[in-house]
């Protein structure tokens, strides 16, 4: 039968142990990270070089992880696990587009100019939350509550 | 889609776990298609036949709100 190509599930040890570094780094170097990821001036007031350095570990660890978790293999992947995957793609594309649409009228509502060059950094670059690494989280999350909440109603059926 | 396999299941004395083993899916996908959650594919259908030595059209039955689009 055909399946979905995906990485063994060993792979999710990787992802995970990357989150965890991740975070370990996004903790430690909290407001070097914060400021150089969510300021506009990053370099006022801190060394540049260190935070730069530290949220681009933080970037990279963090979408990494999230690929590897995302799509590396359930312990036991089924016809019906993947059914659930391809639901949640299709709910993270629409929950995705949605977040953009409200974030292209927050900004018409706030008074910026709604220029090319604005769209393109609200769509890939400047908001952490939109970008491409998110748009997996999303997905991911999507999937794991939709895996969860499947199989909590099916464990009723237990014989 | 309906579907027997309940009580198929039950006359061949078979668990859950014992089908989806034999049928190389896991626990809650017998379930699932049990309840009526999930359409399982063609290829898994023929082997939930083949396991209880039947035809597909034994177990699977189209309901009439299958012929709707």
């Amino acid at each position: 039968m055909k399946t979905i190509k995906m990485l063994p599930h060993s792979w999710k040890i990787v992802g995970r142990v990357l989150l965890a570094l991740c975070l370990l780094l996004f903790v430690s170097c909290f407001r070097a990270v914060v400021h150089d990821m969510f300021l506009v001036n990053s370099a006022q007031g801190y060394d540049s070089f260190g935070a730069g350095w530290a949220s681009s570990l933080v970037v990279i660890f963090f979408s990494i992880g999230v690929v590897l978790l995302a799509f590396s293999q359930e312990y036991r992947e089924d016809e019906r696990i993947i059914h659930i995957r391809q639901q949640a793609l299709a709910r993270t594309v629409i929950l995705y587009l949605f977040v953009l649409a409200l974030n292209l009228v927050a900004n018409l509502v706030l008074g910026r100019m709604l220029s090319m060059d604005s769209l393109v950094q609200v769509m890939l670059i400047k908001r952490t939350f939109l970008c491409v690494p998110a748009f997996i989280l999303y997905y991911l999350l999507i999937f794991k509550l939709s895996l969860w909440s499947e199989n909590k109603k099916l464990s009723r059926d237990e014989e | 889609m309906k579907n027997n396999i309940r009580v198929e299941r039950a006359r061949a004395r078979m668990s859950q776990q014992e089908l989806a083993e034999k049928a190389g899916v896991i626990r809650q996908t017998i379930a699932a298609i049990e309840q009526g959650r999930f359409n399982p594919s063609t290829v898994l259908a023929l082997k939930i036949a083949c396991i209880f030595g039947l035809t597909v059209e034994q177990i699977f039955e189209l309901e009439d709100s299958d012929w709707e689009k």
